[in-house]
């Protein structure tokens, strides 16, 4: 097998949703940029969470009958990201060294459920609901290295970082990494029996919140060494330079309010990215919506940008999307690539009053332009898991990119851009 | 992380808190892991449930604080304890501040399957009977799959890392190489890595075999080479790399990807021993047949050891390596899970001397 290389670099290729606000990189995008918030109250006729506000997905691409919901939308969107990276129609010989890695907290739950409720019986290994790379590997052929992570809220930005060490460990040459959560009814029972629950809407930051709010979708990434990308003629939307892990060990269901072991994953994807805070150009925040997590990150996050605080554009695009529990953090890496390439954060769509403690500057009604060239990406979770990933550009930016940016930003704040959202997604396709 | 160069980790304790086994000793000495030959066939068996009759939490956890975790949570809080002392980090030979510090710089990586399989399936079934109220709020926070493993860290102070990975009967495996290579890239200064299991569902038994056990957790310690030698502490062997891949569901291209994924390892001629677990009944068996026509085709003499079912979930083919472990590595080693989606991990290990 290959050697170790932390110095490989990795960068990313191909982007794939199916999310609340659509299921093309266009539409996805210019949700975000909108800020639009799709609530919708939940279908669940006959229990106790049906009429829940829930950031749901519709018409989600048709694949096999047979899946789960989660395993579904990861099935559409890894081939979207497959398709997007060029790889669509890939001779075998290359599938078989593709690895997946999925991040998911409660995977296929609604086919236990519909079993619970007399509605299905499950066959073959359907009874097991965390079966989503399997799945998402048989769809399109792919037999490198699986796996599956499981850190809840965390889990998709594990599942990039993974894909990472994947990639510099030699296992694989391409890994398709990402996030898939579902509508789970024994989840959304549980936040509401913890009353961690917002009855409006999913308001991060804002000093009025009142918790979270439950969100579905599946976001993936194509992974690859940028030799590798080289060497397919593909154009990199960004590159990974780094994540830091750790464990609060403070509380299962609750931040440690000292924001200690998040601090720390933060300075680590710097050091490991050979960054400093000088480069953070925007940070796409956890942000659920709970007083707990939004306080602790608000601190934790002005630390680490330090004097560049005021400067540095912040995002929460739970707001628009919702808790996607262990998709969350895959949705986060992929905007950041987006970020990354337009150079134009998102704004919280549902920011109406900051809490007053908050110090960040957080994007408010339109989108900003990034104010350097990395992106961080935060991830915490149930059990004091934090992430963050830090991600930057693939190649020095252009004067030329930099300006165009700022034009967007321009017709935007304006009004031009976002009422028709063209002058901000013609970089999509790219 | 190549076979031919450094180790990525030193094994320097086992913690089995197990149905099979409980501590060391105990399973050095177990003769059967999997299923009977005589439950080969017979894939209509329902599922039973074997009790876990041997495991008292008080003998390791003392009389308090542990009775509202789950039964899973308290046998890993007792196979950490099991797993420290083993690698000769007793909490009572070492000063309470430099214990911390330790445990601070410690990750853990769980393997699970059905940690909470059985709690979310109460959660449910309770918010269907009652609505939101009936659900235990004790009982609530342990929905999340990740949780047993977040109670380790509170309960020790491991602040390194905190990593649950779920694929079916290869995610204890993968929890090693996960955190073996963690420690490579210095994210923690020793690892405990390992699984935690409940009892699965009764529709797992063409999964596990006709048996399953209700609970049990088997955690190994990892640290760096170099920091092992410096606390003389003698490894059970060196992981020194591994490998994961999905297999096609059809046998022949199945058996080219497996035999490919061994090859990277090393090959027949660098592997003594070949220790696979495999699932029960037709599939397993068939995996067993690639894997001794990989090692025949070479002409070499590796030693293949097969266990078929998992009435331990992913624990299983942890108890197998903690097993050779507890008894003897010669030479090279490799370890392999399969699961029936046809995930599987391999692990390479080299003797260190002996223990």
């Amino acid at each position: 097998m290959g050697s170790v290389s932390a110095m490989t670099d990795v960068v990313i290729t191909g982007l794939g949703v199916v999310s609340p606000l659509g299921h093309t990189l266009e539409d996805y995008w210019n949700g975000l940029l909108r800020g639009d918030v799709p609530i919708r109250p939940l279908d669940y006729p006959g229990t106790a969470i049906h009429g829940s506000l829930t950031y749901l997905v519709e018409d989600a691409p048709a694949v096999a009958a047979d899946l789960g919901r989660a395993s579904g939308f990861a099935v559409a969107a890894a081939r979207s990201a497959f398709a997007d990276a060029g790889l669509a129609g890939a001779p075998q010989e290359v599938l078989d060294g593709v690895g997946v890695c999925v991040g998911t907290g409660n995977g296929d739950s609604d086919l236990r459920e519909q079993e619970r409720d007399g509605l299905r019986e499950l066959t073959g290994v359907q009874w097991y609901p965390f079966g989503t790379a399997a799945i998402v590997a048989s769809a399109l052929d792919l037999h490198g290295p699986g796996g599956t992570v499981s850190t809840a809220c965390a889990a998709g930005a594990y599942a990039v970082s993974f894909g990472v060490e994947m990639i510099t460990s030699g296992e694989a040459d391409l890994v398709l990494v990402g996030g898939a959560e579902a509508v789970s009814r024994p989840a959304i029972g549980a936040f509401l029996r913890l009353g961690a629950a917002d009855k409006l809407h999913c308001r991060p930051f804002d000093a009025e919140r009142g918790g979270t709010v439950y969100g579905e979708g599946a976001a993936f990434l194509v992974l690859e060494s940028a030799e590798h990308a080289a060497q397919r003629g593909q154009r990199p939307y960004a590159k990974v330079l780094g994540a830091g892990w750790s464990c609060d060990a403070s509380h299962v269901t609750a931040p440690d309010v000292s924001g200690e072991q998040a601090d720390r994953a933060a300075r680590e994807a710097l050091a490991r990215g050979g960054i400093t805070e000088q480069a953070i150009g925007a940070v796409l925040s956890h942000g659920t919506g709970t007083p707990a997590n939004d306080s602790t990150e608000s601190r934790t996050t002005a630390r680490v940008l330090a004097q560049r605080t005021p400067d540095v554009p912040v995002a929460a695009i739970k707001a628009s999307l919702g808790h996607s529990g262990g998709a969350a953090g895959a949705f986060s890496c992929v905007t950041a690539a987006l970020v990354v390439r337009h150079q134009l954060v998102p704004p919280v769509g549902t920011l109406r009053q900051t809490d007053p403690e908050c110090e960040l500057r957080l994007v408010r009604d339109v989108p900003q332009a990034t104010a350097g060239d990395a992106v961080l990406v935060n991830a915490y979770a149930f059990g004091g898991n934090n992430i963050t990933v830090a991600i930057g550009a693939a190649e020095p930016l252009s004067s030329a990119t930099a300006e165009s940016a700022a034009t967007a930003v321009t017709a935007v704040t304006s009004g031009s851009g976002a009422t028709s959202g063209i002058a901000v997604t013609s970089g999509v396709t790219r | 992380m190549s076979t031919h160069g450094r180790p990525l980790a030193a094994i320097t304790g086992i913690g089995p808190v197990t149905r099979p086994a409980i501590g060391v000793k105990e399973l050095a000495e177990v003769t059967t892991l999997g299923i009977r030959d005589d439950e080969r066939t017979t894939p209509a068996l329902p599922l039973t449930i074997d009790p876990m009759d041997t495991f008292h939490p008080a003998d390791f956890l003392g009389k308090r604080g542990w009775k509202f975790f789950p039964e899973p949570t308290r046998a890993a809080l007792a196979a950490v304890r099991l797993a420290l002392a083993d690698a000769k980090r007793h909490p009572d030979t070492m000063e309470p501040e430099e214990r911390t510090e330790a445990n601070a710089r410690t990750g853990v990586v769980i393997g699970t399957n059905f940690a909470v399989d059985a709690i979310v399936d109460r959660i449910d079934r309770a918010l269907i009977a009652e609505g939101i109220p009936g659900i235990s709020p004790v009982e609530c926070p342990n929905f999340s799959v990740n949780v047993p493993a977040g109670q380790l860290a509170i309960a020790g102070g491991f602040k390194a890392f905190n990593i649950t990975l779920v694929d079916l009967l290869t995610a204890g495996y993968e929890a090693l190489l996960l955190g073996a290579r963690a420690l490579v890239a210095g994210r923690a200064d020793s690892v405990l890595a390992g699984t935690i299991e409940g009892p699965p569902p009764t529709a797992a038994q063409p999964v596990t075999g006709p048996r399953a056990d209700a609970f049990g957790a088997c955690l190994f310690h990892l640290e760096p080479q170099q920091a092992a030698a410096e606390r003389r502490v003698v490894p059970y062997a060196y992981l020194t790399g591994g490998t994961r891949r999905m297999l096609p569901d059809e046998p022949h291209h199945a058996a080219r990807v497996l035999g490919s994924a061994l090859d990277r390892l090393g090959g027949a001629d660098g592997v003594d021993q070949l220790h696979l677990c495999l699932p029960p009944y037709d599939e397993g068996a068939r995996a067993a047949d690639a894997a001794r026509a990989w090692v025949a085709a070479r002409g070499a003499g590796t030693e293949v050891t097969i266990v078929q079912g998992a009435p331990q979930a992913t624990g299983t083919s942890a108890l197998a390596l903690g097993r050779q472990l507890a008894r003897e590595v010669r030479g090279t080693a490799v370890f392999g899970a399969m699961g029936p989606q046809g995930n599987v991990t391999l692990l390479h290990l080299t003797d260190a001397g002996g223990k």
